[in-house]
């Protein structure tokens, strides 16, 4: 056996770790350890000169294990694993220890936090000791696409690769494509008819020879890996089942219902409507009361269960500039009418969305400004003799003063929750939801439309509330990353997986229950399990229900679990 | 260009009704500026005899027609159909709409210009169609958009020239110290990004460069790119910093936003890629006297640092090209009533960005900053902690008097800064100064209400004023929920400049024969459902430079970006019929 | 009561002469800027905010607009241009007709013509009834002589046909004091329609009875010195001001009360102290008469942009009364009776208009609104100190 050479590197993180952490006495306690040739400290071990640094005591030491201190291994595992490649080691014959997340962050006593850090490292090195090289492995990569959802951003995504000329399923819940935008009538802050832009592309991808639409249809199976899905489509009673390489998750998502807020009495008191059912009253080119007249006072009310922790606690994105598009076409169809915005903020970031606002304004449209952490505007009926039949009892913030607004017609800015299937298909799709039940994206800022599952992609408003062209670009970028994947052809696969030691296995088939991507399969002719490691993940929750010890997982074996706790213990067993 | 492409301008008759008019200036615009070949003017019976026309286009050679003048809808279909029968497609007749007001106004000669530049171009673009289309990508710009988008592109095992105007890749984000709303250290998102546009084998890195020219036809565009010297060579510059540690010119860096010295010949910033070091032309003695060279003497590599280097031109044939151009941020002395630059503890976010980063100029102390001796405004380590620091929004931003747009990224960095300040002073008092908290994006909401727990206060209301008196910055604001004047002494003004188009916006414009907005941002063909595709194919925006946005937005679409440019590679074929129609008309 | 809204208060407010206001979207910027506000004095902001929401009880019980002395700062540094600055103006203007109960200010600053009509019935009144009671004695243009006293001036009470000269001046007192009583009745009864807006109508206000005493000083303090002008940026407009209005006030007080002393036969020597008095005030006035003319019709000064036709009449009364004024002085001085008699009559024509209309009624009366206006506000303020003091709410 070769002698083992290690090499420890303690990252500064700027400040982020050597504020807490004496990364200095770190790396001299590395230092001391069995094996360690070298131990140093460095300021960004991530960047450039850092990586330079840990490649070049590989070539100039004949280093052949290398821990590295810093974040999470989640940020930067993959950096580094890269960096030992370049300088002619295996990637796996690497372990990283997290002295920022789990030390510098969340300890502030910096004595304590340097010992903690330190037993970390010597967890790590003695860990890498018994670290195995592992080969990366690649598969094909199916060109068809299935895009799940066909709003605008699964219509956009579609068309921008079956315009390439390979073949996208899209798949739509609803009997027709278009999604939400189709219930929209004009798009802000031009307001053009959203029909325009929309109806082209609908056009386009139900003509397309290389899309096939499935209307009314659910994915309600997936089995396989990147590059190479299977899934069940269901389709009123009959079943498809479809091969394709990648996903792209377009499911949008749904107006919330007003009807829990009862200070604003929808469907209590008459003429009180949604944005969404003010749209479809839009569309249809009139703006009129129950009673057929056309009204002569309209109240806007925005945040309708939006950034209320009882309800939906985050922004909508798109309420205010919608509500500023409303006061817009109301004044176009009834110039005569009056237009009372009652806001909390006024929300008007996108592109030409703030002038907008000052132009809404100077057609003298009224804003008024209500409480929203305190008592929400209310609405009651008036009176018999008033000349309108809603009256709007609020604070208004801007001037102190409590006010009333009369109203024939109120139009509450409802917010935007994640669809009621988001679970469903989750589950089916094995991504993650945040706890506000829209898709979890891989990262906000370096893969905001990829997930921690490969070849799954969210794009559009599956992921938060946005409006139409930031949908379309998400749609896009997702459309780009399939796009590349298929033009390379292949696509690199997990390496860390688990395996059965088929002479062990009893074939009580716990492992074939437990795992979260159906990667095991019980063969029946041996009686035992088998993975398939395409799928498998390497999670180990199979590892650690086996009865046996029959599955191990690789880069996490016993041994090197066991010299890792042995290594975080050392200090205690010490004393 | 195939000699065997023709153009053709048929001028048509006026409908009746209509007195025909001179042509003569037009003509001669025509043939001299846009080299039209073949200009038929007024025709009478042309269109009244198929053959007769079907001859003419023949004769002619045509292989597209623009039918201009007053409604030439008229025609279309007729020579529509002759040229299908001719064997072209259909699209080669373009429309080239005067509006009725032609022949009574000639103010509008200046319009019909403007008109007919715009669809020569569109035809000369179209017919460039046909051949295939170059495969390598250029990116303008290497902030967070141009990386992604060369990564992105580079990723599907294709060729990005990445053309970065400074000496490092990494732009505004690089400065930033933490990110909103996840407080991600920008750094450790960044760093991992530039390493690997830095070693990627597909992505050719262009630091020191800007476009120049640009000729050519979608699909095939030819760039003309100025690689302005380093000074050093990048292949054997070894990062020791001898050279900087000797070099005796100091000047204010960059990339700390001024908030610290470097040399003449530095480094931009320690994880800079390429991690080599650059000369700047401007501040070295030898460059501008002829004197020192102390570089050359002291560097232990031979021949790395040459200071006779010249600027070179390099000609690019790409296929696409992607805008990443980013932004300038606002320039708050422009602002006097803040006092920036005449108080020196009222800051620029940005400065203040830097002043908190951990490898800023205190690293990452909250100082107090004021002039040394020679006049350059420093911060001094021991000089104690500020213990009360405003905050105000929208400088620059959403006002008539500067940029009537929302810079919408403003808010949620004003709310980040408001944390860092609390994670590091914890005793001190934070205001905020604002119109409309604009939270709008995923956890942004809940990042607000987390900043407002951590006990920051909330002012709505924006600060008029800020005048030093007795050493103390001294605010007047309107506190208007709470309905009374503030008047606050301050240690300490963070102003939250907006951002506007970069320096080079205009003139990249006109190179890269792209529309920009009242404004100066970069305009999408159709924004709504398409913001990346400008009004010239094969040219996409991505990032700030096509309107404020934040850094998950920039990501996606410079990743929006390099679909398209991924879809006109794959499908061989660039244009959109829809964004570039056969019908133009004056605006 | 809980107010409401009202969205056509704006249509009521154009009449005014209101423009461009409604973009504002309540930075606070105009009243963070402005040097006058203070505490709960949020103007113009606020003001801006009644007038959007048509909250007229709440408008006409502030006296914010009088506050204000309009330097322009707020208009434009307005990030929406919304011209906060010129809607305290259309407000002032539209406190004015408010406050008056007769209902004629309201006519004339809605409907101009009105105005213009007033003032050319009461000229043509007032020299009609001179030209009737007091005719031109038939010997001014024949013997010339015979009006002129020892120093070489015209005796200006004696050029009326059979009246002498004390009776001429009792005559001319009458009708002072008539139109004195006149005016003072309006507009007391306005300031006292001001005082139960403001003060007496809002019941949860209370303050110390003796309150009332001890800041009538911030009365008179204000009247004299215009001392909350000198806080705005542009001194010469407050030295103007300060001017135009102390030499009006001394010349209506001399000829008002002090008219036997003032119009007599006997020409004083130029540093007698009524001569002193009366080129003090003509100077104050032609300051700032040319002041503001250079001023509104070049347009540089923002808040003198807009002029409403109110403001235009109130400036040419003035001219032409100041004007004719010194050319009395001028014929008398010289010895010409006939021109003295006829420019004193179109001095008047001038004169009385200008006071009768535009005292209680327009422009002229934000004399007395604003220094009340400092006034009631302080007693606001009585009532508000006793409260405990409002202090920054803490942090969580």
């Amino acid at each position: 056996m070769e002698e083992i050479r290690i090499g420890v590197y303690i990252c500064w993180c700027g400040t982020n770790i050597a504020k807490n952490v004496d990364v200095e006495r770190v790396a001299a306690e590395a230092g001391k350890l069995q094996g360690v040739v070298v131990a140093r400290d460095y300021k960004y071990m991530c960047s450039d000169p850092g990586q330079d640094l840990m490649v070049k005591d590989i070539q100039e030491m004949n280093l052949n294990r290398i821990v590295v201190a810093a974040c999470s291994p989640r940020i930067h595992e993959i950096t580094f694993r890269k960096a030992l490649e370049k300088a002619g080691l295996n990637p796996y014959l690497f372990q990283m220890a997290n002295i920022r997340e789990q030390v510098s962050w969340v300890h502030d006593d910096r004595e304590k936090a340097t010992q903690k850090a330190i037993d970390l490292v010597t967890g790590a090195v003695k860990r890498v000791r018994w670290q195995e090289a592992l080969n990366k492995r690649s598969v094909k990569v199916n060109p068809a696409t299935l895009v799940i959802g066909g709003g605008i951003a699964g219509l956009t995504a579609a068309r921008e690769i079956a315009r390439t000329g390979r073949i996208v399923f899209l798949v739509e819940k609803e009997k027709s494509l278009g999604g939400m935008m189709k219930k929209i009538n004009r798009t802000f802050p031009n307001l053009d008819e959203a029909s325009k832009y929309l109806n082209p592309i609908i056009e386009e991808v139900s003509s397309h020879p290389h899309i096939q639409v499935y209307l009314n249809s659910q994915l309600v199976k997936l089995s396989g890996y990147v590059g190479n899905f299977i899934g069940t489509v269901n389709h009123k009673e009959t079943q498809s089942e479809l091969e394709f390489g990648n996903i792209i998750v377009a499911t949008g998502l749904k107006p919330f219902k007003p009807t829990p807020l009862s200070n604003y009495a929808y469907k209590r008191l008459p003429n009180i409507i949604t944005s969404v059912e003010f749209e479809e009253m839009l569309s249809k080119g009139y703006i009129r009361l129950d009673s057929r007249q056309e009204p002569k006072h309209v109240a806007i009310i925005h945040c309708v269960g939006s950034r209320n922790p009882d309800f939906l606690p985050y922004c909508s994105r798109t309420c205010c500039q919608t509500a500023l598009k409303f006061a817009n076409q109301i004044k176009d169809l009834l110039p005569k009418a009056h237009v009372y915005q009652i806001y909390a903020d006024m929300r008007s970031m996108s592109k030409g969305c703030e002038e907008m606002y000052s132009k809404t304004a100077k057609r003298g449209v009224m804003f008024l400004m209500y409480d929203q952490k305190g008592k929400l505007p209310y609405i009651r009926e008036a009176g018999k003799n008033e000349k309108t039949r809603l009256v709007i009892e609020m604070k208004e913030l801007l001037s102190g003063e409590q006010v009333e607004v009369t109203a024939d017609l109120v139009i509450l800015m409802v917010g935007m929750e994640a669809q009621e299937t988001s679970k469903q298909l989750s589950q089916v799709l094995g991504i993650s939801r945040c706890s506000n039940n829209f898709y979890i994206e891989k990262h906000p800022k370096l893969d905001p439309v990829a997930t921690t599952t490969d070849g799954v992609f969210i794009v559009g408003s599956c992921q938060a509330p946005k409006e139409i062209s930031d949908s379309a670009s998400q749609a896009k970028a997702a459309a780009a990353r399939v796009l590349a994947m298929i033009n390379k052809d292949w696509v690199e696969v997990e390496v860390i997986t688990s395996s059965v030691r088929e002479e062990i296995c009893c074939g009580c088939q716990i492992c074939v229950h437990v795992c979260p991507y159906g990667a095991i399969e019980f063969l029946k002719e041996k009686k035992v399990s088998c993975v398939n490691e395409v799928i498998c993940k390497g999670c180990g929750t199979c590892a650690s229900a086996c009865p046996t010890g029959a599955i191990g997982s690789r880069h996490f074996t016993e041994k090197q679990i066991l010299a890792q706790i042995e290594g975080v213990m050392l200090q205690l067993l010490e004393v | 260009m195939s000699e065997y492409d023709r153009i053709g301008i048929i001028f048509c008759d006026p409908p009746s009704g209509y007195t025909p008019v001179d042509l003569s200036d037009l003509i001669i615009f025509v043939r001299d500026n846009l080299k039209i070949p073949v200009i038929i003017d007024q025709p009478r019976y042309l269109f009244s005899d198929f053959h007769v026309l079907m001859e003419t286009i023949r004769h002619h050679r045509l292989t597209s027609v623009i039918l201009a003048g007053i409604r030439p809808e008229r025609f279309r279909q007729i020579v529509r159909t002759a040229m299908t029968k001719l064997g072209y497609q259909a699209e080669s007749v373009v429309i080239a709409d005067f509006g009725d007001t032609w022949c009574v106004y000639e103010s509008q000669v200046q319009n019909v210009y403007e008109l007919l530049e715009r669809v020569h171009s569109q035809v000369v673009d179209k017919r460039h169609q046909s051949s295939h289309i170059q495969q390598d990508t250029i990116v303008i710009g290497a902030g967070i958009a141009g990386i992604q988008a060369s990564l992105e592109i580079a990723n599907a095992g294709l060729k990005v020239y990445l053309i970065e105007k400074s000496g490092t890749i990494g732009g505004h984000m690089a400065k930033f110290d933490k990110t909103f709303p996840t407080l991600d250290c920008a750094a450790c998102i960044l760093t991992p990004k530039m390493v690997e546009v830095g070693q990627h084998p597909l992505i050719e890195l262009m630091t020191c460069s800007e476009v120049v020219a640009v000729n050519g036809t979608p699909g095939h565009y030819k760039v003309t790119v100025r690689q302005s010297p380093r000074w050093v060579d990048v292949k054997s510059c070894i990062g020791c910093g001898t050279c900087s540690e000797k070099c005796p010119v100091k000047v204010s860096s960059e990339f700390d936003e001024g908030t610290t010295m470097r040399k003449a010949i530095y480094m931009p910033f320690p994880q800079a890629v390429p991690n080599k070091y650059l000369i700047d032309g401007e501040a070295c003695r030898f460059i501008q006297e002829g004197k020192c060279g102390v570089c050359v003497k002291v560097c232990p590599v031979t021949g790395c640092i040459n200071l006779y280097e010249v600027p070179r031109e390099i000609e690019i044939e790409a296929g696409n090209i992607i805008v990443a151009n980013g932004f300038k941020p606002f320039q708050a002395s422009r602002i006097d009533r803040f006092g920036y630059g005449k108080y020196p503890n009222v800051l620029t976010s940005l400065e203040f960005e830097r002043l908190i980063n951990a490898a800023g100029p205190t690293g990452g102390e909250i100082t107090f900053r004021t002039t040394d001796k020679k006049g350059n405004s420093v911060f001094v380590n021991d000089s104690g902690k500020p213990q009360k620091i405003g905050i105000i929004h929208c400088v620059g931003s959403r006002d008539e008097n500067f940029n009537p747009y929302c810079s919408k990224v403003c808010c949620m960095y004003s709310l980040k800064l408001a944390h860092l300040v609390r994670e590091k002073l914890p005793s001190a008092e934070i205001f905020e100064y604002f119109i409309d908290m604009r939270a709008f994006g995923k956890g942004y909401e809940e990042f607000y209400c987390r900043i407002q727990d951590e006990g920051v206060r909330m002012i709505r209301g924006k600060t008029a004023r800020v005048d030093q008196i007795d050493g103390h910055l001294h605010l007047r604001t309107e506190d208007i929920i709470a309905g009374r004047m503030l008047e606050q002494d301050m240690d300490m003004i963070i102003l939250s400049i907006g951002l506007e188009p970069a320096d080079d916006q205009k003139k990249l414009s006109d190179i890269l024969g792209i529309d920009v907005d009242e404004y100066g941002w970069f305009k999408a063909v159709r924004y709504e459902i398409d913001p990346v595709r400008t009004n010239r194919p094969g040219i996409w925006i991505a990032g700030v430079c096509q309107g404020p946005k934040d850094i998950p937005d920039s990501v996606v679409q410079a990743s929006a970006a390099a679909a398209g440019v991924l879809q006109s590679i794959m499908s061989d074929r660039l244009t959109d019929s829809e964004v570039f129609p056969l019908t133009y008309m004056i605006n | 009561m809980i107010s409401r809204v009202d969205p056509e208060f704006k249509q009521e407010l154009h009449k005014y002469g209101l423009r461009e206001w409604n973009e504002c979207f309540h930075c606070g910027n105009c009243t963070a800027i402005c040097p006058l506000t203070k505490d709960d004095n949020l103007f113009p902001r606020r003001g801006i905010r009644l007038a959007q929401m048509g909250l007229k009880k709440q408008l006409v019980s502030s006296v914010d607009p009088w506050l204000c002395y309009y330097c322009g700062e707020c208009t434009e540094t307005c990030p929406r241009n919304a011209n906060p600055g010129e809607l305290m103006m259309v407000l002032r203007r539209y406190l004015t007709s408010c406050y008056d109960w007769t209902g004629i200010s309201r006519l004339f600053y809605t409907r101009k013509i009105w105005e213009l009509a007033a003032i050319i019935l009461i000229a043509l009144g007032v020299i009609i009834s001179f030209l009737v009671f007091l005719p031109p004695s038939p010997d001014l243009f024949s013997k010339p002589q015979a009006f002129i006293n020892e120093q070489g001036g015209v005796m200006i009470n004696s050029l009326a046909n059979g009246i002498s000269a004390s009776r001429f001046v009792q005559l001319i007192e009458y009708g002072d004091l008539l139109m004195a009583i006149l005016v003072a009745g309006f507009l007391i009864s306005n300031i006292f329609h001001m005082f139960y807006r403001v003060i007496l109508s809002d019941r949860n206000l209370k303050f110390p009875f003796y309150s009332y005493f001890t800041e009538f000083w911030s009365l008179i303090y204000n009247f004299v010195t215009q001392a909350r002008f000198s806080k705005c940026d542009n001194r010469t407009y407050w030295i103007g001001h300060l001017l135009v209005m102390t030499g009006y006030t001394i010349m209506f007080t001399l000829i008002v009360a002090f008219l036997k002393e003032f119009q007599i036969e006997e020409i004083k020597p130029w540093y007698h102290w009524q001569r002193l008095l009366g080129y003090y005030s003509t100077f104050g006035i032609l300051f700032f008469l040319i002041y503001t003319f250079i001023g509104r019709i070049r347009k540089t000064d923002l808040k003198m942009q807009f002029s409403h036709p109110s403001d235009w009449m109130f400036i040419v009364l003035l001219f032409f009364t100041a004007v004719t004024g010194i050319l009395i002085h001028i014929f008398r001085v010289s010895g010409l009776p006939a021109a003295t008699y006829f420019t004193y009559l179109i001095h008047l024509a001038f004169l009385v208009p200008m006071i009768v209309i535009e005292v209680p009624f327009s422009k002229w009366s934000h004399l007395a609104y604003r220094p009340f206006a400092v006034y009631f506000d302080r007693l606001r303020r009585a009532g508000q100190n006793r409260q405990s003091i409002v202090e920054l709410t803490p942090a969580i």
